[in-house]
């Protein structure tokens, strides 16, 4: 256990591969590694989401490979950024992203999908092009490899494609629950979440709840990495707002509109970090500000009222 | 309820349409933005057997109160309400579509081309882009190796290409062999749905023989040949067979604005 401070100082690097996840997105995280200026970081996802968007204005995060710019593209400095090359990138999908943070985990070298067959995915000049990602694919013979490549399978020889592994650096997470060993439990749909953390060398895990190890051992089928494999675990209640967290809050819609956060332009972008990211000191005083600012109201109106309770619970025994 | 069944948008019979593409009982891999829409539409009116997956895990939605609008996004937390399994990516792009299971897909793109191709990638190049767009999220890995592509999109002279500006997922690629010769597996009948016809694909075969090419094969009421004719950027294909689709009934307009009620996918302005 620690904070959220702690754990981005001890374990987020400049230039460091970051995995910031597809569908339950740690803001908490994520301000802090705005608030302590962390530079030149590779975001992986399955999708990016509005947080690297966050993480790109102050050149937090230069560098993406993903599937999906999801929502960035509204950010016209975002789109400026990758157009003069001061954001670089590769274009993967939502499952050879995945695959890829797979075969780190599974500590394979590459992993073999069909995506890309009879798409402009395999022309040079978009595997190339001029703000990808060249620099970071040399050979030490200073060469450059290939983001994918197509091989004759030596077992049958039709055609198929092989993906680098990705292992991040570190990997940043909002979950339901956790205890203080770490041990973390997700539900509901989990993309690429599971393979984000087994690859990424660093975990640091955001959690709505700390239970009792007793809580995780009586449904141990929701734990997505044991403890051992996570670095940091912090009680942060609110911590993906403005994205949702299933079962407990929805989506904050109003948000973008409410304090500037489109970033639609360099100067709205600048005047929403400055007051709601280096403008508070952690994620409680974030949380504490919204509500003082737009009424307690707002957020408890998106906490979920009606959860459904397991009909038949499972059932684990041993004697 | 009554409705006036003369005034619905185009915007809404695309949806309608492209609904009418999806087949009850069959399994389903349902993309971001409209798709989840018509694929909501189709389930409640005429294929409550269809399995609906989306790509972030959720197999086989069903969803136990009517009261629910269509879900938002493939990751919308109401897709959590009845359905059989809450995996991840991997359980779903990857077992379930490329392991072949999925027999069709409700996709959207920006572009489509002249051999059914999708682009969501960009307009214009990469070194001089016209416009950036978000990338393919699971297009492509579902167009490599679904059995059956529906795509869905309004009919505009810049979203229809004789060569899409980027493709990001393989439909049938330059013509009749393609996929074969690209390694991919045959797929069809694929149709494209849009505001103001459905397009089919000359092949009998999934892209071996026939010319591969869109044709047209329905046209909405009160739209005319000349109107898609003049729309579309080359010398357009016609089915022999060409018919107007019947209009909305009462039940798909009435089901299809309480699934987007707020207007969360048709979104005013820009549908």
């Amino acid at each position: 256990m620690m904070t959220a401070h702690e754990a981005v100082e001890r374990f987020v690097n400049d230039g460091d591969t970051i995995y910031s996840g597809f569908n339950i997105i740690s803001f908490a995280l994520t301000n802090e590694i705005i608030r302590q200026g962390i530079k030149g970081l590779k975001a992986v996802a399955g999708s990016v989401t509005p947080n690297v968007t966050m993480m790109s204005i102050d050149g937090n995060v230069n560098r993406i490979e993903t599937g999906y710019l999801s929502g960035t593209l509204r950010s016209k400095p975002f789109q400026e950024m990758m157009r003069d090359g001061r954001v670089k990138w590769n274009d993967y999908t939502n499952m050879t992203i995945t695959l890829r943070l797979m075969a780190g985990g599974l500590g394979m070298p590459f992993i073999c999908a069909n995506s890309f067959l009879g798409t402009d995915y395999l022309l040079e000049e978009t595997m190339n092009h001029s703000r990808s990602l060249k620099e970071d694919r040399k050979r030490e013979d200073g060469s450059i490899a290939p983001p994918y490549a197509v091989i004759d399978s030596p077992f049958d020889g039709r055609k198929a494609l092989l993906y680098p592994a990705l292992k991040p650096d570190v990997a940043i997470v909002h979950c339901q629950r956790a205890d203080e060993e770490g041990n973390v439990q997700v539900w509901g749909p989990q993309a690429d979440t599971k393979w984000g953390l087994w690859s990424s060398k660093n975990v640091l895990v955001t959690a709505e709840e700390i239970v009792p190890r007793s809580v995780i051992a009586t449904e141990p089928h929701f734990t997505i990495v044991p403890g051992f494999k996570v670095s940091a675990v912090i009680h942060e209640p609110w911590g993906s707002h403005p994205s949702g967290l299933n079962g407990y809050y929805r989506a904050d819609r109003e948000w973008a509109g409410l304090t500037g956060a489109g970033m639609t332009t360099w100067h709205g972008a600048r005047e929403y970090l400055d007051e709601w990211v280096y403008g508070t000191k952690d994620h409680a005083g974030y949380i504490a500000k919204y509500k003082a600012r737009f009424g307690e109201d707002l957020l408890d109106n998106l906490r979920v009222k009606d959860t459904m309770v397991p009909e038949q619970p499972a059932r684990y025994g041993w004697r | 309820m009554s409705i006036n069944l003369d005034k619905y948008t185009r915007a809404e019979m695309m949806i309608i349409a492209t609904a009418r593409q999806v087949r009850d009982g069959e399994s389903c891999i349902v993309g971001m933005g409209p798709p989840l829409l018509s694929a909501a539409l189709a389930k409640y009116h005429h294929a409550p057997n269809m399995w609906y997956c989306t790509e972030s895990g959720p197999l086989d939605w069903i969803p136990t109160s009517r009261e629910l609008p269509a879900p938002i996004g493939i990751a919308d937390h109401s897709l959590t309400q009845g359905s059989a399994m809450s995996g991840d990516m991997v359980d779903a792009l990857g077992a379930f579509v490329n392991g072949g299971w999925a027999q069709s897909a409700v996709l959207q793109a920006a572009q489509i081309d002249r051999f059914g191709n999708l682009n969501t990638m960009l307009a214009g190049t990469f070194e001089d882009p016209i416009r950036r767009l978000p990338g393919t999220g699971g297009n492509a890995d579902i167009g490599a190796s679904v059995e059956r592509v529906i795509s869905t999109m309004p009919l505009e002279t810049r979203r229809f290409k004789e060569r899409a500006d980027f493709r990001t997922t393989a439909g049938y690629i330059d013509g009749p062999g393609g996929r074969a010769e690209a390694g991919l597996a045959p797929q069809g009948p694929n149709k494209c749905a849009t505001t103001m016809c459905v397009f089919g694909f000359d092949t009998e075969d999934g892209g071996t023989t026939g010319s591969c090419e869109m044709v047209l094969e329905r046209l909405f009421p009160g739209v005319s040949l000349e109107e898609v004719q003049t729309t579309i950027p080359w010398k357009l294909k016609v089915s022999q067979d060409l018919t107007y689709m019947d209009p909305p009934t009462e039940e798909e307009l009435v089901l299809l604005r309480h699934l987007d009620d707020g207007g969360n996918h048709l979104i005013p302005g820009r549908y």
